[in-house]
């Protein structure tokens, strides 16, 4: 093998890169070096030339239909796009919103009935107190195992219904349908909150 | 509103989208439908699958238009799905597909030739074209899609890399043996 043949074996692999410009400097001087002196690299870098030429060359065409108005009719079919900082401030709405309406069914529920009875409600109460304990603390522990949260939270929920049902058996009516929607917006709450901790663990 | 105010910048138009204005985004489909049909075109090599597959990029955009970063080139955006879906379809498709010669015969318009060029020129020009694509419609998907990215799209190496989230070297590699391996299928041009 003769000593030109080594070099045109060694520039050979660096000629695409070459043409990119994707040498070091050294390189680059080599090479240039080598070509100018090499017909045969010379003619393959003149390839490579020629083939970028002809891909750059490549027809333009048209869509053959009115693909925009096509696409156009598609996505008006589909729900439209919400911005994050939308569907943040919804949820800050939300849970403003829920906090309003728990102050206002705790009033209904304990206030109300203490001021006007003096009866002591410590019951049901303690039973709020110890559910919302509970939930925040699970929330916390189980935030980045979404579905082990979703168990828990399901256990909460039939937990905390037990104790309301019991608490509000003697005042059943509209007390009863008050105590169910504040389980529910406490759910929606604590459901909110979990999604957004699991987001923040797994980044989604 | 939208239709009225031709200088809104695409940000602006992703805004209004975000704010539930559908024909906002119709603007920007408006603007990249023809350019994203021509690349899916020339990486796929056929009309239907390249109108199926334009439409479902600007679909998906559309959907998840609130990932996009505002500030952001909404071009590179949607050529990197674009250019996902398109390898995407190629591996599932598994063997490539080579129509575009016979598309190309059937009056599509050449383009970018200056005109000082002689018609045997031009003649020469698009043969060697249709010859180099036809084996670009033979590489595997991403080498197809890095050199179709490089050559007929203009975009830089460090776009391509951006785009379809690689490194720079893998782009590299992809481009030198896609080239390469388009040379040994063509012959001399």
């Amino acid at each position: 093998m003769s000593k030109r043949e080594m070099t045109c074996a060694r520039v050979e692999p660096l000629l695409e890169p070459y043409f990119e410009g994707a040498l070091s400097k050294h390189q680059e001087a080599a090479v240039a070096a080598h070509v100018q002196a090499c017909p045969r690299c010379s003619w393959e870098l003149v390839q490579i030339e020629k083939t970028a030429v002809a891909l750059a060359a490549v027809p333009r065409t048209a869509p053959s239909v009115d693909l925009a108005r096509q696409i156009s009719a598609r996505l008006a079919a589909l729900p439209a796009p919400v911005s994050r900082q939308r569907l943040v401030a919804g949820w800050r709405q939300l849970e403003a919103l829920a906090g309003v309406w728990i102050l206002v069914l705790a009033c209904i529920r304990y206030v109300v009935p203490w001021l006007l009875s003096k009866e002591q409600v410590s019951v049901p109460l303690l039973g709020w107190v110890k559910y919302l304990t509970l939930t925040f603390v699970q929330w916390l522990i189980a935030a980045p195992h979404a579905l082990h949260a979703l168990v828990i939270e399901l256990r909460d929920l039939l937990e905390a219904l037990r104790l309301a049902s019991a608490a509000v058996a003697p005042t059943v009516g509209f007390y009863a349908v008050a105590e169910v929607a504040l389980i529910a917006t406490v759910i929606i709450v604590t459901h909110r909150a979990r999604r957004a901790a699991v987001a923040r663990t797994f980044v989604l | 509103m939208v239709g009225t105010d031709v200088r809104l910048d695409e940000d602006d138009l992703i805004r209004l989208c975000l704010d539930g204005d559908q024909a906002a985004f119709d603007r920007l489909v408006a603007r990249h439908h023809r350019g994203i049909y021509n690349m899916v075109y020339r990486t796929l090599g056929n009309v239907e699958d390249a109108l199926d597959l334009t439409q479902e990029t600007f679909l998906r955009a559309y959907t998840r238009l609130e990932t996009f970063q505002l500030g952001r080139s909404f071009l590179a955006w949607i050529r990197r799905i674009a250019a996902n879906l398109c390898i995407d379809h190629l591996r599932q498709r598994g063997q490539p597909m080579v129509s575009l010669e016979e598309r190309l015969e059937s009056g599509i318009e050449l383009a970018d030739h200056s005109p000082t060029s002689s018609p045997a020129e031009v003649v020469e020009m698009a043969d060697e074209s249709r010859r180099v694509l036809a084996a670009v419609q033979r590489l595997p998907a991403k080498q197809r899609t890095v050199l179709i990215m490089r050559h007929v799209e203009g975009m830089s190496l460090e776009e391509i890399a951006r785009a379809l989230r690689m490194p720079l070297g893998t782009v590299k590699v992809n481009l030198f043996r896609g080239r390469q391996a388009v040379r040994g299928m063509v012959g001399e041009l």
